[in-house]
């Protein structure tokens, strides 16, 4: 994309995904558990002509995080959100996550998960997001290119990235997911469509994989909150004249 | 009754909120404030928006003034209940403003306990004028004309306030004014031995300390806000939030105080002097984060508001309860700065000096203001801007960069404080992290690494205390009995002390600002050939007590008041001369 790894930043957060950060050599910001996407606003409002790309798991993005995730995706915060998606908390040895099967068999769940799995599609399809796709990382070359049309979006880009975790999750295997994925794409799938991009998040039985749903044009967050071609961390500190505002207090 | 006309005026407005009582206070304080006149105000809320009981108290005269002052000279009471709730604490000759036409109380036993009763039928006035709403500008006139106040400077600000409202509504509530001051002047309660006159101290501002912190902080060079509203420290956000954006900064409205707090650490770590301001409960959920700073050597300030804990405790009231929570928040151990400013100007311009102190050690700044201090209203000097100065440490420039050839945010210095660089900058690629690191802020958990890093950061530590003030000494500086206060409590401590060295009991005050690193030298200099210390202050549990015996191992006896209301001096006096056996001549 000719990005240069000065104008690049990568946002990591905790677990196995926040690893990435030790791949990239880019501005990165290794953060608490959760609390990527405050940091990543703040990062963007200093400059926001730096891409954001930003990464996390589903215990980051969906479970402590998730409020996060809800209002940047009603924000339209103009990064892209990568949720490597696996369904367990690898680092801390394969707890069930919000997204694990309902009946999971964890170290915390012995008799099985009780509670129903989060749908984050369906979530950030009624959060109003504006870019929302889902990827294999079986099927790299797609992955790829989903990440690439994410950062290319103006706003909240969110890629819900099947992960599987080969230690800790023996249930929804690459082979599992090989056979119950499909691909958009080819199923004639209208990604402008959200009523379409609906029924595919509400559908249990088969995943559907690619671009779900794009609505372009909307106004990103740092659009709306700061002047047009302004980076506020190259402007000056000195040199103001703040008397005008002494008279409001007369 | 004194014979002398009285300047020194403590007025006390009382009602249900939405009565419009602390606006009606607000003109008030603001006319004297024109009129040359020193002001303090205090706000006694509840945690509501309409119903229930609050006050507003100011507190006027000509020349210095300390405190809110302790019972009112003249209470507007504006519903049945603010006269009973208050009666008792209205000495006799105080005089008491009430619509009787309304509501009724025993005029009788009210005149009884030597109070002067003045009934003013305010609402019935301000139809009159034209709209019933303007029953407060009725009784304002009633107010100026019974303080025998020229009527100018009040008429000025009325006409300020309700001019944006169009022509024919500033007439009304001019109208209005007038008629309480006829209706005062007609009913003979003329000479009430009050008189307000044009002071001395002319050119001041009526600022509130949180108005005065965010106008600190926006000459300091802040330039983003995250915030959650909470009580009392959303005037803050709410003052920089139009402001800001002239400026090329943002003010942010987050989700929760933990999104609050890490907004504003990202835009540290992008190059901004970044803030974020809260309350106890708040603060309470920023702890991990305050980590997240100091691990990863950020700059940011969080500003708390001080109110009783624990819990939601009493959002409206006032309390120093997180003085030694703030000192060590957060697991784990990393250095950092708490400060608590001690009036309304010092707001101003421990803004600012939170910043830098922030930038050139690149540690997190806590500054502990109070719900007192907080919505405070009083007339100051006009800030000097040009004594605030920018200094940003070692954020680097391009060409500094440049220079380095390699760039290491980590970087093992000998003063422990490392070179920054912020995304957008080439050369300063870098990452930075909540996890140990090496020189590089890569991942690193080998146990040399672990205790080289653990030293670098602090090792700031000594060169953070030098920058640390001692505390402020008056009364009498050689008298072997002490009096330690923090904080908000500067100046009504300092009338107590003042009080008592009129009385002839000789008092030394040592007001604390600067809290951590704990200034222990300077503070021991200060305590020096102190027999007897006492530490006052509005919490339960002696705070700065438990500190400076920890830092100093000087025990002092603790003057306490938890029950949300800040000290009067006279409170302060009388348990002082409870306290000590020994009268100490000047």
């Amino acid at each position: 994309m000719g990005l240069e790894p000065h104008n690049l930043v990568l946002v990591a957060g905790i677990g196995c995904s926040g690893k990435i950060i030790s791949y990239f050599r880019s501005y990165g910001f290794h953060g608490i558990h959760g609390r990527t996407l405050p940091l990543a606003l703040g990062i963007h409002l200093a400059n926001p002509q730096v891409k954001l790309l930003v990464a996390g798991g589903d215990g980051d993005g969906y479970s402590i995080g998730l409020s996060h995730t809800l209002h940047a995706i009603r924000r339209n915060m103009d990064v892209t959100y990568l949720v490597m998606n696996n369904q367990t908390y690898g680092l801390t040895k394969g707890q069930c996550s919000p997204t694990s099967d309902e009946g999971f068999v964890t170290g915390s769940t012995p008799f099985g998960a009780i509670e129903q799995p989060l749908n984050p599609l369906a979530l950030a399809l009624a959060a109003g997001v504006t870019f929302l796709a889902r990827a294999f990382s079986g099927q790299p070359q797609q992955m790829v290119e989903l990440i690439e049309a994410g950062l290319s979006h103006k706003g909240f880009a969110l890629i819900d990235i099947f992960s599987p975790c080969v230690t800790y999750n023996k249930v929804n295997t690459y082979d599992w997911f090989r056979q119950t994925i499909y691909d958009l794409g080819e199923s004639g799938h209208d990604s402008t469509d959200i009523h379409q991009a609906m029924r595919v998040a509400l559908d249990q039985t088969r995943l559907g994989v690619g671009l779900v749903y794009q609505k372009s044009g909307q106004r990103s967050y740092e659009e709306a909150a700061l002047a047009e071609d302004v980076v506020p961390t190259r402007q000056p500190l000195n040199g103001m004249d703040y008397r005008p505002i002494l008279e409001e207090f007369v | 009754m004194p014979n002398a006309k009285r300047d020194d005026v403590v007025l006390r407005i009382a009602g249900a909120a939405g009565d419009g009582i602390s606006s009606t206070g607000e003109v008030f304080a603001l006319a004297c404030t024109r009129m040359g006149l020193s002001v303090l105000t205090y706000n006694n809320f509840q945690s509501r928006i309409r119903g229930g009981h609050i006050y507003f108290q100011v507190r006027v005269r000509d020349g210095a003034l300390h405190s809110h002052g302790d019972a009112p000279d003249l209470h507007l009471a504006l519903n049945a209940e603010s006269v009973e709730k208050h009666v008792q604490s209205l000495p006799p000759g105080s005089l008491l403003l009430f619509d009787n036409t309304r509501e009724e109380v025993d005029v009788e036993a009210i005149r009884a306990r030597g109070i002067r009763f003045n009934d003013l039928p305010a609402t019935e006035l301000a139809e009159q004028a034209g709209e019933k709403i303007m029953r407060n500008v009725v009784a304002l006139g009633a107010i100026s004309q019974l303080l025998g106040m020229d009527p100018q400077a009040l008429e000025g600000v009325i006409r300020d306030r309700f001019g944006r409202k169009g022509p024919e509504v500033e007439a009304q509530n001019v109208e209005a004014f007038h008629a309480g001051r006829r209706h005062v002047a007609e009913n003979g309660q003329e000479d009430t031995g009050f008189q307000l006159l044009q002071g001395t101290q002319t050119g001041r501002l009526l600022v509130s300390g949180n108005q005065a912190f965010a106008f600190g902080a926006l000459v300091g060079g802040c330039r983003f806000v995250s915030a959650y509203p909470i009580s009392p420290a959303t005037s803050i956000m709410e003052w920089l939030s139009p402001r800001l954006p002239k400026y090329h900064g943002a003010v942010v409205q987050a989700e929760d105080e933990i999104a609050a707090i890490n907004m504003a650490i990202g835009a540290a770590y992008g190059g901004l002097r970044a803030m974020t301001t809260t309350s106890g409960p708040g603060l309470s959920l920023m702890v991990e984060a305050m980590g997240l700073a100091g691990m990863t050597e950020t700059p940011v300030v969080v500003v708390d508001c001080q109110r009783p804990g624990p819990s939601t405790g009493l959002p409206t009231k006032t309390e120093q309860g997180d003085l030694l929570f703030l000192i060590h928040a957060s697991h784990g151990e990393f250095p950092r700065f708490v400060i608590a400013p001690a009036t309304v100007e010092d707001c101003f311009y421990q803004a600012g000096r939170a910043f830098n102190l922030a930038e050139r050690y690149q540690v997190p700044v806590f500054v502990l203001l109070e719900n007192a201090l907080s919505e405070r209203f009083q007339a100051v000097a006009p800030f000097q801007l040009e004594e605030v100065v920018i200094d940003r440490g070692a954020l680097l420039s391009d060409e500094e960069i440049a220079a380095l050839g390699e760039f290491k945010r980590y970087a093992i210095t000998e003063d422990g404080i490392s070179p920054r660089a912020v995304p957008g900058q080439r050369g300063g690629v870098h990452m930075t992290t909540g996890v140990e690191h090496d020189e590089t802020g890569q991942y690193f958990d080998q146990a040399q690494n672990r205790r080289v890093m653990m030293e670098k950061r602090l090792r700031k530590t000594p060169l953070m205390r030098d920058e640390m003030h001692g505390p402020q000494i008056g009364g009498n500086p050689a008298a072997p009995a002490a009096v330690a206060s923090w904080g908000s409590t500067l100046d009504v401590v300092g009338e107590a002390v003042s009080r008592l060295g009129d009385a002839g009991l000789s008092l030394r005050h040592l007001h604390f600002t600067d809290l951590w690193p704990f200034p222990t030298e300077e503070v021991e200099e200060a305590l020096s050939g102190v027999e007897r210390l006492m530490v006052v202050e509005q919490n339960a549990t002696g705070q700065l007590a438990r500190l400076i015996q920890t830092e100093t191992g000087r025990r002092g006896e603790t003057i306490l008041k938890y029950d949300g209301v800040p000290f009067s001096s006279g409170e302060v006096v009388s348990s002082i001369t409870g306290v000590a056996t020994h009268i100490y001549s000047r």
